[in-house]
């Protein structure tokens, strides 16, 4: 082939004209001489990046329309967009090279993040319902919309949990931040995100889910999934037997209690499943308000802070002032989101003779917070704790995490000794905040066994890299009958008087105010009742 | 037409914006730490100090343009998401490319493309040379000399640039306007593509000797 002729076939593959007789004889070309091949690989780069170049928007378009689209997903798992969204129709893959979005419509369109298929297709169309939407605690309320999923719709958000029910009978619990994409009648694909799937009946047999780094097919059991930005995926059988498949094509069955991490070309078993890092379930929703312990610190002066709760508190509920045995100030009436409320300035506590939930019954810690920005290393702990600190799983203190190795300082945390669950959202702002730990069922799916933390800050569920708590045993007896005390609200409950208080310190240095305690998990709609409101979303009769 | 002296004339010039390609840019740890807290503005600003790199990542992966755009604003959408579980103490690009190329495998994967030429084995040819390019910064730094080569071009050689590129044109408009003939036309822009391969492989090179 003549030098020109060559110059030719480089000159229309540039150019993106190349024919598939043109292009074997390249591809025959290029085999043999690498500079040939340096060329063509320039050519074709220049010619994209020309596009590029003259398509992109001059200025600040593309950071603005991306940050639009940050915007208004938040809407969308808000709620105020979501019905929309639901009927929104995807049209961004039907155009062809053009220059982004033409502004805030088109975002609008391209932000459907909810339930919208790329392939345009929705259960209004006529296409079969292959899936539905049974339960959420993203925020969005789904109680008015079409909830009927179809192949090809995608369901994506960042914060939350949406519960998702196959025709097959299969349950898949999203955990958000997450973007799954429905496939077919019995299967899925994980762009990234994390999701615990369990197969009802044999309907359900060969449950797939595919991710960027493999495949997993479901044989009659439970499992969770993780897929990370980066693609790499990880399978931890919960129960049953799970077929893992790289993206190379090599085959691994797992037992119960078996993971895996897969990456595409390669695998590797994990020493075993870490039941701790999924949600199965979502939180029971409970018909009405149950029992609860409320102190809301509305009383003018005095030291006692009296219980308004019912049911809970058997008369004993009322905390009382109490300062540091080396002396400190006592705790200060201020004013708070709703009325009065109390602030402690690290050296002194409210003591109440309640006795706190004990054992693994579920339960729920609402209330509303203000730390310093000055907070220290040594001021978190504890918020509200009750329980007894001399055995594992015996403790219950929610505080403020100041232990950098068991997360980031400043974040809601919750404590059973030696575990936690910490959030995402620093506090330490100097402003009020409105906190929920909410306790319940397990990976195993019994209701008396409540090990699922979900953390709530403002109203907004937390990213938390751990899920549930083990051995969850709050010892009622020992703290009553040993330790001789109730519920502690602002005093670190490994700390003894007379004993070193450990790294943690003594006592929790901030602001706080109406503290609810409740024997009963709460959903998404009661913390933000309680946040907006401050009452029970449900029937308080 | 094009400048005399596009290659390695000017010390200054020759150092270009291609330097920068992995360091952290001032006041970027601040503003990762206000985007962590949900500060959208201050992550936009990481967005416009990083969009370049991440779309021309995507840009010569992907055959369409708008497709290439889709998933580098996707990234973004992802990085903030994500934002969380990045290490402060390393460079934002790296990170972000493994999130697009994440997102790339996944598109890849899902909509199989038509390849180059209709032709799986040229494909893999082209992506192969871009394994063998310099990290996955290249394509990053291929668009900064872009830019400083584009600016250079002028006279017959930018209109036809910007008639193939800017306003879209096929060749077949391109013939209609001008009166020159197809196989003319597709080696002229042959000819400005190469030109301006040269421009910017002298730059990377000058760069990539510490002068």
């Amino acid at each position: 082939m003549s030098e020109e002729e060559i110059e030719k076939l480089l000159a229309e593959a540039g150019d993106g004209q190349l024919d598939e007789a043109k292009a074997a004889q390249l591809k025959d070309l290029l085999g043999r001489d690498d500079e040939l091949t340096r060329r063509f690989g320039l050519v074709v780069t220049l010619d994209r990046l020309l596009a590029l170049y003259f398509s992109r928007d001059e200025g600040q378009k593309f950071s603005q329309d991306t940050v639009q689209r940050i915007r208004l997903q938040q809407e969308v798992e808000s709620g105020e967009l979501f019905a929309s969204a639901v009927v929104e129709r995807l049209e961004r893959r039907k155009r062809k090279r053009r220059v982004w979005f033409g502004g805030i419509t088109a975002a609008a369109a391209a932000l459907v993040l909810a339930f919208i298929g790329w392939n345009e297709k929705n259960a209004d169309e006529g296409f079969p319902v292959v899936a539905t939407i049974v339960g959420s605690e993203t925020g969005a309320d789904i109680a008015g919309i079409t909830r009927g999923l179809v192949a090809g719709n995608r369901v994506v958000f960042d914060e939350g949990l949406l519960e998702v029910e196959f025709v097959t009978g299969v349950t898949v619990v999203l955990n958000g931040p997450i973007d799954f994409e429905i496939t077919g009648t019995n299967s899925g694909y994980l762009h990234h995100g994390r999701l615990v799937a369990e197969i009802g009946d044999e309907r359900g047999e060969g449950f797939t889910i595919d991710g960027a780094s493999g495949r997993l097919i479901d044989l009659g059991t439970k499992f969770g999934v993780a897929v990370e930005p980066s693609g790499e995926m990880e399978v931890h059988v919960l129960e049953g037997v799970v077929d893992a498949e790289t993206a190379s094509g090599s085959k691994t069955r797992l037992k119960k209690n078996e993971a895996m991490r897969l990456t595409g070309k390669s695998s590797r078993l994990l020493p075993k499943a870490d039941k701790g890092a999924f949600v199965t379930k979502l939180p029971p929703k409970a018909d009405s308000v149950q029992n609860y312990v409320r102190w809301s610190f509305d009383e003018e002066e005095g030291e006692i802070c009296h219980d308004t709760g019912k049911g809970l508190g058997d008369g004993k509920a009322a905390a009382r002032f109490q300062v540091d045995v080396e002396g400190g100030e006592e705790p200060k009436r201020i004013e708070g989101p709703f009325s009065g409320a109390i602030h402690l300035g690290g050296r002194a506590y409210l003591a109440s003779r309640f006795e706190g939930i004990g054992k693994t019954q579920s339960r729920s810690v609402a209330f509303w917070v203000r730390v310093p920005k000055d907070f220290g290393a040594n001021e978190g702990f504890g918020v509200v704790s009750w329980g007894s600190y001399r055995t594992t799983g015996t403790a219950w203190q929610v505080a403020i995490n100041s232990l950098e190795e068991e997360g980031l300082p400043g974040r809601l945390r919750i404590g059973t000794n030696p575990k936690e669950v910490v959030g995402h959202t620093d506090l330490r702002d100097g402003k009020w905040h409105h906190c929920a730990v909410v306790l319940y069922g397990d990976a195993e799916g019994r209701a008396s066994a409540g090990t699922h933390v979900l953390l709530y800050v403002d109203g907004r569920l937390e990213s938390t890299a751990r899920k549930s708590v083990l051995a969850v045993n709050t010892d009622l007896d020992r703290q009553l009958n040993r330790d001789d005390h109730g519920a502690w609200i602002g005093r670190n409950l490994a700390y003894r008087d007379g004993m070193s208080p450990g790294r943690a310190g003594k006592y929790f240095r901030g602001s706080l105010d109406e503290l609810v305690i409740c024997d009963w998990a709460l959903g998404h709609d009661d913390v933000n009742a309680l946040m907006k409101l401050n009452h029970f979303a449900g029937n308080d009769d | 037409m094009w400048q005399n002296g596009c290659v390695g004339t000017n010390t200054q010039e020759m150092k270009g914006s291609g330097e920068n390609k992995q360091e952290n840019f001032p006041g970027r740890d601040e503003m990762v730490v206000q985007a962590k807290k949900g500060d959208l503005a201050a992550f936009e600003q990481l967005v416009r100090q990083e969009q370049d790199g991440i779309r021309a990542f995507l840009a010569v992966r992907m055959a369409r343009t708008d497709e290439a755009e889709d998933l580098a604003q996707e990234t973004f959408i992802v990085a903030y998401r994500e934002l969380g579980q990045f290490d402060s103490g390393r460079p934002l690009r790296p990170w972000l490319i493994g999130i697009a190329h994440n997102l790339l495998r996944n598109h890849l994967r899902k909509f199989r493309p038509e390849p180059i030429g209709g032709d799986e084995e040229l494909q893999k040819m082209f992506d192969g040379y871009l394994s063998l390019q310099r990290g996955d910064g290249h394509a990053a730094e291929v668009f900064v000399y872009l830019d400083e080569c584009l600016a250079k071009l002028e006279g017959k050689a930018r209109e036809v640039i910007e008639a193939r590129y800017l306003k879209g044109e096929t060749i077949m408009e391109m013939r209609k306007k001008s009166g020159k003939g197809h196989s003319a036309l597709t080696m002229y822009l042959h000819r400005i593509r190469e030109t301006l391969g040269s421009c910017i492989e002298g730059k990377m090179k000058y760069a990539g000797e510490g002068n």
